[in-house]
Parts: C-alpha cells; sequence; structure tokens
C-alpha cells in the first residue's frame, strides 16, 4: 500500500519497518519530524535529546548494546555532532544510522556540507533522491553499517525533507538484539587507540570503496554517448527533468566515492558534468583521479539546484521564465504572543546591546524589535558575550547581555556559562518552558526538562532572578538591577512559546475612540496589528492575547475583550 | 508522444492553508491513478513568509515536483500578492486561480507601504496570464468554520481545470491529515466546484495534454 509520505516521514518509516530498536533526535527539522513519525508508529523507544552530540551517543550506546540505533539531528547542524560521529567510527559501532540534513538554500540553516564532515569521521555516506528511496536508504544504511562495523550517515537536503511522494509501506521487520560486542580498541593501550582505530577505519574504507563498485545504491543509466553526468541526491531528478537525452551514473554511495566506477563511466561519455550540491565533493574526486570534467564552475556553490539552474548552466537564453513581478516581501516574523518580543522590547528601553542565540529562528531577522548586535551562532551567545566584556571592561559593564533560550542551556552549560559565572556579565535566558529553542519546533512527545533557575545557581551565578517578560514594567526593572550588579547575574524570564494553545488568552481589542495612531503599538512588530487609517486594529483570530500592545499604548485605547485586566 | 506532466502551484502566507491544499492536490491526483511529486516551501518562521507547494502530476514518469522554469500549468492562490509573486512561473496558456484577499505584509501594517489596488494585481495577473479568475475562496472556506479549507475550495473549482475526477478529489479528502478534517474538506471541494458555473467561458475550457 502506498501513502504520501515526505522524505523525513520516509526515513522514519523505513527505519521503523528496518527494525530499528533506539531513534534519538533534536528539536527542529527534519530530526523533530523523523522522531514524531517514529513514536506515532510504535515499538521504537524514542529519546528527544537536548543536542547533537547527545542524541548520537544515545543511538551509539543502543548500537553498542547490539541493537539498531538511528539518531537524526536538524538542519546543518552535523558539525555540532561530530564528535559522537568520530567517537562511533573509532568504535567500530554497527547497527548505527545518523540522518544529516543540507540546507543548499540557506533559508533554514548555514548550508554546511554534511559529507565532508562524515568523511572526516571516516563514515560513509548514503544519499537518497527522493523520499521512496529515503524509506529503503535507511534499511541500506543499516546493512552496511552492521557488515563493515560502521556508522553510516544518511545525508538528504531540507527540499527533500519537505518533498511528497506516494510511497510503499511494509510491515516491520523483527531485528533481533545482536548482543553486547566489544570494542577491539578498547583492548589497545591509550597511545596505540588512535592509531589502531584509524588504521581500521581506513581499512574499512577501502572495503567499502570495493563494495561501491558493485552495490545497487550506484546506478548508471546509459542513454547519450555525449553527455554524460555524475550526480546524486535530489540533484539526480532535476538531470532527468533537465537534461533527459544525458547519460547518468547516479551515485547513492557517495563516500567512498567509487572511483573504478567514476573512470569506467568517464569512458563513456564524450563530455562529463558533475551536478551536486554545495561542495564539489564528488568533483574534487573525478579531478583527483585525473578525470576531465566540470561541475562548479559551471554550476557555483551556493543555492539549490533546480531545472531552473541546470537550465541557465545548460542552456543559457533557452529559459522562459519572465522576470518575476515585482511584489512587496513577506518577511520572517515573531508569532502574536512571542516572548522574545517582549524581550527584545525590555532590552530596547534600556539601551542595552545583546548577543544572542538564535532561539526562535526569526529573533536575529530583526533587529528593529531590539538591540540585537551579535548572532554568533547556537550555544554560543554566552562565551561570545563573556569574551567581549574580558575585551572591552568597564566600557561595556552594565549595557551587554547575552541572550539566549532555554534550549541553548545545555549546550552551553559545561563551558561558557560556567565561565560566564565568573565574571560580571548578565545572562538573559528566554525559557519558553518546553525544554527546548522554541515551541513552534517540531519535536517528538516527552524529552527532558531542566529548571534554567536552578542549573545557573548551580553554575555560580551570584544572582538570578525569575520574571514575566509579558510584564515589560517589573522585566525592565529586574533587568536594570541586574545589569547594575557588580558581580555575574542571570535572569530568567520565563513565559510559554505562543504555539501552544494552552498559552493562548483573550484577544485584545483596540477602542478607536482612544486611538491617536501613534504607532507605539504596531512598532512592536506583532502580525496580529495593523493600520486600518482610521485606527489600529486587532486580528482577533491572530491574536495571542499576551498583552504587549496595551502596555506600550499611552492613550489606553488596547484592552481585552472582555473588559481590561486586572 | 507522451504526456508531460501538469505542474501546479499553490500559493499563500503562512498560515491560511497552503500546505493544505497542495497535499490535497497531490492526494487526489495520486488517488486519479497518477504519478505525482509535492514540493514544500515553508518559511522559516511559523507566523509569516510565503508559502508555495509545486505539485506534479501525470500518467508517465514524474523526475522531479519542479517543472521547466516558466511552464506551470496552473497557480492556486490564497493571496493576491502571492499569485503575483508566482505568476512568472505560469505558462502564457495556463490558468490562475485566486482568493479574493490580500493579507498585509509588515510595511503595510506599519502604514509605511500600501497594498497595490485589487483591480491593478489582477490587471497585472491577467497580463501574464490571461485565464486569470479571482473567486472568494476564503469567504466560503469561513462560512464552514475554518479559512484553513480556502485552499480546498480552490482546489474544488480547479479539479475539473485539472482532469482530476470527484471521486479523486472525495478520497483526498480523506487520505490527508488530519483525517477527522474530511467532512469539512469536502465540504469545501463542493463549495469550490459550485464556483466552476461563474467562471468566464475561456477558463472553463479543459486544456489538452501538453507534449513532453
Amino acid at each position: 500500500m502506498k501513502r504520501l509520505l515526505t522524505g523525513s516521514q520516509a526515513i522514519a518509516r523505513g527505519a521503523w519497518e528496518a527494525g530499528v530498536h533506539v531513534a534519538s533526535g533534536c528539536e527542529g527539522e527534519p530530526s523533530g519530524t523523523i522522531l514524531q513519525t517514529l513514536s506515532a508508529l510504535g515499538e521504537v523507544a524514542v529519546e528527544p535529546a537536548p543536542w547533537e552530540r547527545a542524541a548520537v551517543e544515545v543511538a551509539l550506546g543502543a548500537a553498542l548494546a547490539g541493537g539498531r540505533g538511528l539518531a537524526a539531528v536538524p538542519a546543518g547542524a552535523l558539525a555540532a555532532a561530530l564528535p559522537a560521529l568520530d567517537a562511533a567510527s573509532a568504535s567500530g559501532a554497527a547497527g548505527l544510522v545518523v540522518v544529516a540534513c543540507d540546507d543548499p538554500s540557506g533559508r533554514y540553516a548555514p548550508p554546511a556540507d554534511s559529507r565532508l564532515l562524515a568523511r572526516e569521521a571516516m563514515a560513509p555516506v548514503v544519499e537518497p533522491s527522493d523520499p521512496a528511496e529515503c524509506r529503503e536508504a535507511v534499511a541500506q544504511a543499516f546493512e552496511l553499517s552492521e557488515r563493515f562495523e560502521t556508522p553510516v550517515v544518511v545525508r538528504i537536503s531540507t527540499r527533500l525533507a519537505d518533498s511528497a511522494e506516494p510511497v510503499e509501506e511494509a510491515s516491520r521487520r523483527a531485528i533481533p538484539p545482536r548482543g553486547r560486542g566489544r570494542d577491539p580498541a578498547a583492548a589497545e593501550a591509550l597511545e596505540e587507540r588512535a592509531t589502531f582505530t584509524r588504521v581500521r577505519g581506513l581499512e574499512r574504507l577501502a572495503q567499502l570503496a570495493a563494495h561501491a563498485l558493485e552495490a545497487p545504491l550506484n546506478r548508471l543509466e546509459l542513454r547519450s554517448a555525449e553527455v554524460g553526468v555524475v550526480t546524486s541526491g535530489l540533484a539526480y531528478g532535476m538531470v532527468r527533468e533537465a537534461l533527459p537525452e544525458a547519460s547518468v551514473l547516479k551515485l547513492g554511495l557517495v563516500h567512498p566515492v567509487p572511483s573504478g566506477l567514476l573512470r569506467a563511466f568517464a569512458g563513456r561519455v564524450r563530455t562529463l558534468h558533475v551536478v551536486e550540491e554545495l561542495e564539489p565533493f564528488l568533483e574534487a574526486e573525478l579531478r583527483a583521479a585525473h578525470i576531465a570534467c566540470d561541475g562548479k564552475d559551471r554550476l557555483g556553490r551556493t543555492g539549490e539546484i533546480t531545472p531552473a539552474t541546470l537550465a541557465r548552466a545548460f542552456r543559457p537564453g533557452a529559459e522562459r521564465a519572465g522576470a518575476p513581478e515585482p511584489v512587496p516581501v513577506r518577511p520572517p516574523e515573531l508569532c502574536p504572543g512571542c516572548p522574545y518580543r517582549a524581550l527584545a522590547q525590555g532590552l530596547k528601553r534600556l539601551h542595552v546591546s545583546a548577543t544572542v542565540d538564535p532561539g526562535c529562528r526569526a529573533f536575529p531577522a530583526f533587529p528593529t524589535l531590539g538591540p540585537v548586535d551579535r548572532a554568533p551562532g547556537q550555544g554560543a551567545a554566552a562565551g561570545v558575550a563573556h569574551g567581549l566584556a574580558m575585551a572591552l571592561g568597564q566600557r561595556i559593564r552594565g549595557r551587554d547581555v547575552a541572550a539566549l533560550p532555554d534550549g541553548a542551556l545545555l549546550q552551553e552549560a559545561a563551558g561558557a556559562l560556567a565561565l560566564a559565572a565568573q565574571g560580571q556579565g548578565t545572562v538573559l535566558i528566554c525559557d519558553v518552558g518546553g525544554g527546548g529553542w522554541t515551541g513552534s519546533g517540531v519535536r517528538a512527545p516527552g524529552g527532558w526538562r531542566v529548571d534554567p533557575a536552578s542549573l545557573l545557581a548551580a553554575l555560580g551565578y551570584a544572582s538570578v532572578r525569575v520574571v514575566d517578560p509579558l510584564d515589560l514594567g517589573a522585566t525592565a526593572a529586574v533587568l536594570r538591577e541586574e545589569l547594575a550588579r557588580p558581580a555575574s547575574s542571570a535572569v530568567v524570564a520565563r513565559a510559554p512559546c505562543t504555539r501552544w494553545p494552552a498559552s493562548r488568552r483573550p484577544p485584545m481589542r483596540v477602542d478607536g475612540r482612544r486611538c491617536n495612531r501613534c504607532g507605539a503599538c504596531l512598532r512592536l512588530g506583532c502580525p496580529a496589528l495593523s493600520d486600518d487609517l482610521e485606527s489600529v486594529v486587532v486580528s482577533a483570530s491572530a491574536c495571542a492575547g499576551c498583552g504587549l500592545c496595551a502596555q506600550v499604548c499611552r492613550p489606553r485605547a488596547i484592552e481585552p475583550c472582555g473588559g481590561a485586566r486586572s | 508522444m507522451t504526456a508531460s506532466p501538469t505542474t501546479v502551484l499553490v500559493a499563500g502566507a503562512a498560515g491560511q492553508g497552503a500546505e493544505e491544499g497542495g497535499a490535497l492536490l497531490a492526494a487526489a491526483a495520486a488517488a486519479a491513478g497518477h504519478q505525482v511529486r509535492l514540493a514544500t516551501e515553508r518559511p522559516p518562521s511559523p507566523a509569516a513568509g510565503s508559502v508555495l507547494c509545486r505539485v506534479r502530476f501525470g500518467p508517465g514518469a514524474v523526475p522531479t515536483p519542479f517543472g521547466p522554469p516558466g511552464e506551470a500549468d496552473g497557480l492556486l492562490a490564497l493571496d493576491r500578492l502571492e499569485a503575483l509573486r508566482w505568476i512568472h512561473e505560469v505558462r502564457a496558456g495556463g490558468f490562475a486561480l485566486v482568493a479574493a484577499a490580500t493579507l498585509p505584509t509588515p510595511a503595510m501594517r506599519l502604514g509605511i507601504a500600501a497594498a497595490p489596488p485589487p483591480a491593478d494585481v489582477l490587471a497585472r495577473l491577467r497580463a501574464r496570464v490571461p485565464r486569470t479568475a479571482e473567486v472568494d475562496a476564503l469567504g466560503l472556506a469561513r462560512e464552514i468554520g475554518c479559512p484553513l479549507y480556502g485552499g480546498s475550495v480552490l482546489l474544488g473549482l480547479a479539479g475539473p481545470l485539472l482532469g482530476i475526477p470527484e471521486p479523486a478529489l472525495d478520497a483526498a479528502a480523506a487520505a490527508v491529515e488530519p483525517a477527522e478534517a474530511a467532512p469539512a474538506r469536502r465540504l469545501a471541494l463542493a463549495l469550490g466546484q459550485s464556483l466552476l458555473a461563474g467562471l468566464p467561458e475561456a477558463l472553463r475550457r479543459v486544456p489538452g495534454p501538453r507534449a513532453a
């Protein structure tokens, strides 16, 4: 029976059918959907993890116990799990599959190339081209992992994760756990272990390269003898669409690269192109083998590959699409009622600059909301702000905070937060109450929960205060006091993400007779508010009832539906 | 000669139900026995931004949800601005069905930019794709209690233009999650179908298959 499944759902389905025992992953996409789907299918121990490295370690533990373990990381986040992937590779883990996702568009995550990271960890990479292949790829990856005693990375893209097609479904295979194995590297003396594992890894890759020559994952489609294309992943479909006459070597196992296969294919076509997203990974292998080809010089290293990009690259001038109409843009926005908006407003009032972690993805996109000066990356705000304070000393004291969501706490806790606790800076934690980056992120049920206030106190912060960020006056007062404190301090701003229905309150309304259209409420950037030329109006269906607009309204024209709030 | 796949874009702003419409069309095409692929582009934040579903289907192989640039056969837009944003991807002989609604952008909400007049938008759309019609899809969806079903209203109207039989649309209503919404979707599809008689003759004409 077939069902319409996205790439993420098909990965989960494939893992479930392949008898996966334990799955772990982080909030975000595609990992959230993969875990949610597995959780709904049942029979799998699903463990939402606070960060990528923990997810891979949990799955590694399952694999070392003789089971099948799956780890899923959000788009662009394999780098955060690299130490765990390295450990898995060194351990010779059998039955471990790590799902990584790249975002060549850069819309959702930094456009990193997971193949480079997997190569660093000496792990093979399987790359499906569509949702049906996603389902099959997981089972193939588990088989490879068990046969060659290695973690296997299944690489998809955000575009593939969100693409859907009818996918055949099968029943779950019963895979009895193999029993706990023993890592031969563990018997080696510490100083010889690294050499031992590296030699073993190289031998394994050589065996995999030999296997890749015959592996059904790699497919040769001979058509024209004139033009040949080496490709993989979602780009395969784009090539078939844009260059239907071309011969194609479709690689499903992209690392280790089967050089012999590439050479044989190159010998059968007159001109050879490489079509791959992000880095010239396959192209570099071809060039290293002295096989003439073109690739990134024609397609570039940024952006997604689509029939349009291929048409521009291979048939310039033939494109029939006209120029787009000039249309006002719709930038990403914070949701109505979002506590981040309130916090940004509070910081703006105090003229405080902020180093932020991109908790809600829209946060750094709105510098006009608040003084977001730096957004160095997830898990980095506290350390960067501490370094900033060390360099600038009194010039910045009391005028800069590190703002991070509760989801970043465990990433930072052991290191940067503990260091910052020894200084005199202020950290601001946006505690959305779900143990994650943001309530809107896709996540599996259950999971971890940390009380930020207890953790920060344990790390040595001299003062830890909890505030409701939706109370602008009280939040500003607490922030003012803590910024003036001559010791480290932490402010936990606790308010639930408005994506959770339970956090919604009755909507606000505007008394048109009192509204003087000063625009103070509109400058909050709330999608529920708009100016209809006579007064500001509130969309009752969009409003979450946070009351922030009422707090900034000097003529007191805004109040909750059903009467003023006490 | 083989017929090339049909490409339909379903566009809207976040929260308008474009994803629902795209999934429903893909499920309907599959129920009609077609090969089908769907790609969804959603904004990085859940509150705002443009959403686009590309649905591609046909009796033969469909290698990718992306058709050749500028060659889409139809556009179902839940918002005038979103119709304008994607109209260049539709071939001149295709069609566009646009909901009579404009969700303001942040600049418009602040009063520092004005929404283009609806008549102007319609004229620009028709200059690109003459077979363009505006219908009150969201108003009808609100009548059944949820504006999220505006996509289903448009699909009910577009089904006959795309050669998707009624039983396939009916099956799709139950195939898309959540299944409990099937009765409301069926109602929305029926409301959309009821709009067909009001379309101009040129728009009601079902195009023949295009050669690949």
